[in-house]
C-alpha cells in the first residue's frame, strides 16, 4: 500500500511537471540577446566554434550572384565568452581567434589572428508574468554593448569591422502555448571614425532584429526557427558619403540546445543560412553559418 | 497569452522585419562605366581633370579591369605634364583594397592593366597625379555589376 501510494504520487508529479509551462529563462534563445546564465546563476563561460561559408555575393543593386567555380570565401572562428551575473545584470566578455581565405576573381587572401573583441552589459527589466498571475506582457531586457577593433579590418580577407561600435537593444521575450517562447530582440548601433583602410572612414549606423521561435521538446531540450535582418548605412571615406555601399543581410536558421536544469553543462548547434534570393542582400557575401557551442554555468 | 494574438504580432514583427530589408539605396553618385562612355573627374586640389575609359570588355565587370585615363591640366598648370604615378581600388565597407601593379604611358594617356576589381558593389577608385613637384588625387566610385 505504501509502494502504490508513492507510485501514484509520482506518476501525479510527473503529469503536473509535463503540463506546467517549460521553465524558459532568457538563456533560452540562441539569438544575440541572450544571457548566458540563468536567474539563479552566478557565472558563466562558453567557448564555441563558427564556419562561416560563403557561396556568393550581393551587389550594391541586392542582386544576387553565385561564386564562380574555384571562388570560395571561408572563415573559422574560435570565441570565448565569460559572464558574470549580479541580480538582474549579465555582464559579459568575448574575444576570437580564428582564419579567413578568400579566394575571389583571382585574388587570393588568407589571414589568421584575433577577430574583434565586445563588452556587453544585459539588464532584466521586467519578467513575464508567473503562471498564477494575469498579464500577456513579455519579459523585457536591455543591452548595451561595446565592440573593440581588434580583429584585422583591411586586405582580401578581412575579420575585423576596423571600428568602435556602440550599440544599444531591447528585447522582448515570451512563453506561451506551454511548450513555446517567442523572442524578439532590436539592435542599433553607432560607429566611431576610424583609419583602418589608411584614410579617414566612417562606417554607417547599423540597425538589426531578430526574431525567435523555440520550441521546448523536453525541460532541457530547447528547439528554436530564426529569422534576421540587419542593416548598415553608407560608408563615408575621406569625409565624402559613399552613395551604394549601404549593406544589408538576411538570414533564417534553426538551432537546437541542451540545457539541463540540475546540471552546469550546456551543449548547442545553430545554422543559419542568407537566402541567394534577389532583394534580400546587398554589398554582402551571402554565408551558410554553423556554430557549435558548450557552455559551463554556476 | 492568445496564441492567435501572438501570431498576429509574430506577422507585423515579420512585415516590419522586411520592410527594414528593403531600405538600401541605390547608388546614385557612382558610374557604371562601359565601352561608349567615359568619366570625366577633377582632382581634389584642382590640378588636373582625369577623364577615364574603359580599355578591354564594353563594361564594367567583376574581376581584372584595365582603363585608359587622360590627364589634362588646369588652366595654371605652366608647362608641366601630368605623370599618373599610382592607381589602387577600396571598397569601403568591407575593407578591401587592391593596387594597381601596372601602369603604362600609351601615347598622350595611361594605360592601368587589371586592376582587379574582384568583388561586387561599389569600388572607391583614387588615381595619384604629379604635375611638376605637386601631387593630387583624382577620387571617383564605381559600381561593378
Amino acid at each position: 500500500m505504501k509502494y502504490a501510494k508513492a507510485a501514484v504520487l509520482a506518476l501525479a508529479s510527473a503529469l503536473c511537471f509535463r503540463a506546467l509551462p517549460a521553465r524558459a529563462c532568457s538563456c533560452s534563445g540562441q539569438g544575440p540577446a541572450s544571457a548566458l546564465t540563468r536567474p539563479d546563476q552566478t557565472w558563466g563561460i562558453r567557448a564555441s566554434q563558427r564556419v562561416l561559408l560563403g557561396y556568393g555575393a550581393f551587389n550594391a543593386h541586392a542582386e544576387f550572384a553565385p561564386f564562380a567555380p574555384g571562388e570560395h570565401d571561408r572563415t573559422v572562428e574560435y570565441d570565448l565568452l565569460a559572464a558574470y551575473r549580479l541580480r538582474r545584470w549579465e555582464l559579459s566578455g568575448s574575444f576570437g581567434y580564428g582564419s579567413r581565405s578568400v579566394d575571389i576573381a583571382g585574388e587570393y587572401g588568407q589571414g589568421a589572428g584575433f577577430g574583434d573583441s565586445s563588452l556587453r552589459a544585459r539588464f532584466e527589466l521586467v519578467d513575464e508574468p508567473a503562471v498564477w498571475q494575469n498579464g500577456v506582457y513579455p519579459a523585457l531586457a536591455l543591452l548595451a554593448s561595446l565592440g573593440l577593433p581588434t580583429g584585422n579590418a583591411r586586405g582580401i580577407a578581412p575579420r575585423g569591422l576596423g571600428a568602435t561600435e556602440l550599440a544599444l537593444g531591447v528585447s522582448a521575450e515570451r512563453s506561451f502555448a506551454r511548450l513555446f517562447r517567442a523572442g524578439a530582440v532590436a539592435q542599433a548601433a553607432a560607429r566611431l571614425p576610424d583609419t583602418s583602410l589608411g584614410t579617414s572612414r566612417q562606417l554607417g549606423p547599423r540597425a538589426s532584429a531578430e526574431l525567435t521561435l523555440s520550441y521546448f521538446a523536453q525541460p532541457d531540450l530547447v528547439l528554436s526557427v530564426l529569422a534576421s535582418v540587419r542593416w548598415e548605412g553608407d560608408v563615408a571615406l575621406a569625409g565624402h558619403l559613399e552613395s551604394g555601399t549601404a549593406q544589408r543581410w538576411s538570414e533564417l536558421g534553426a538551432a537546437i540546445s541542451w540545457q539541463p536544469w540540475t546540471s552546469p553543462l550546456r551543449v548547442g548547434f545553430a545554422e543559419r543560412y542568407a537566402p541567394g534570393v534577389d532583394a534580400l542582400g546587398a554589398n554582402t557575401v551571402a554565408n551558410a553559418t554553423g556554430e557549435l557551442w558548450l557552455g559551463y554555468v554556476r | 497569452m492568445n496564441p492567435a494574438l501572438g501570431l498576429r504580432r509574430t506577422a507585423l514583427l515579420s512585415v516590419t522585419l522586411l520592410s527594414l530589408a528593403g531600405c538600401v539605396g541605390a547608388p546614385s553618385d557612382t558610374k557604371s562605366l562601359n565601352g561608349g562612355t567615359q568619366l570625366v573627374q577633377a582632382s581634389d586640389s584642382g590640378l588636373v581633370s582625369a577623364t577615364v575609359s574603359l580599355d578591354g570588355p564594353s563594361t564594367l565587370t567583376r574581376g581584372p579591369n584595365s582603363f585608359l585615363v587622360e590627364l589634362d591640366p588646369a588652366d595654371d598648370g605652366g608647362a608641366d605634364v601630368p605623370v599618373l604615378s599610382a592607381a589602387s581600388a577600396t571598397m569601403p565597407a568591407h575593407g578591401h583594397s587592391v593596387t594597381a601593379t601596372e601602369i603604362d604611358a600609351v601615347g598622350t594617356a595611361y594605360r592601368i592593366a587589371n586592376l582587379d576589381l574582384f568583388m561586387s558593389g561599389v569600388w572607391q577608385v583614387d588615381l595619384t597625379v604629379a604635375l611638376g613637384a605637386r601631387m593630387d588625387h583624382v577620387e571617383f566610385s564605381l559600381d561593378v555589376p
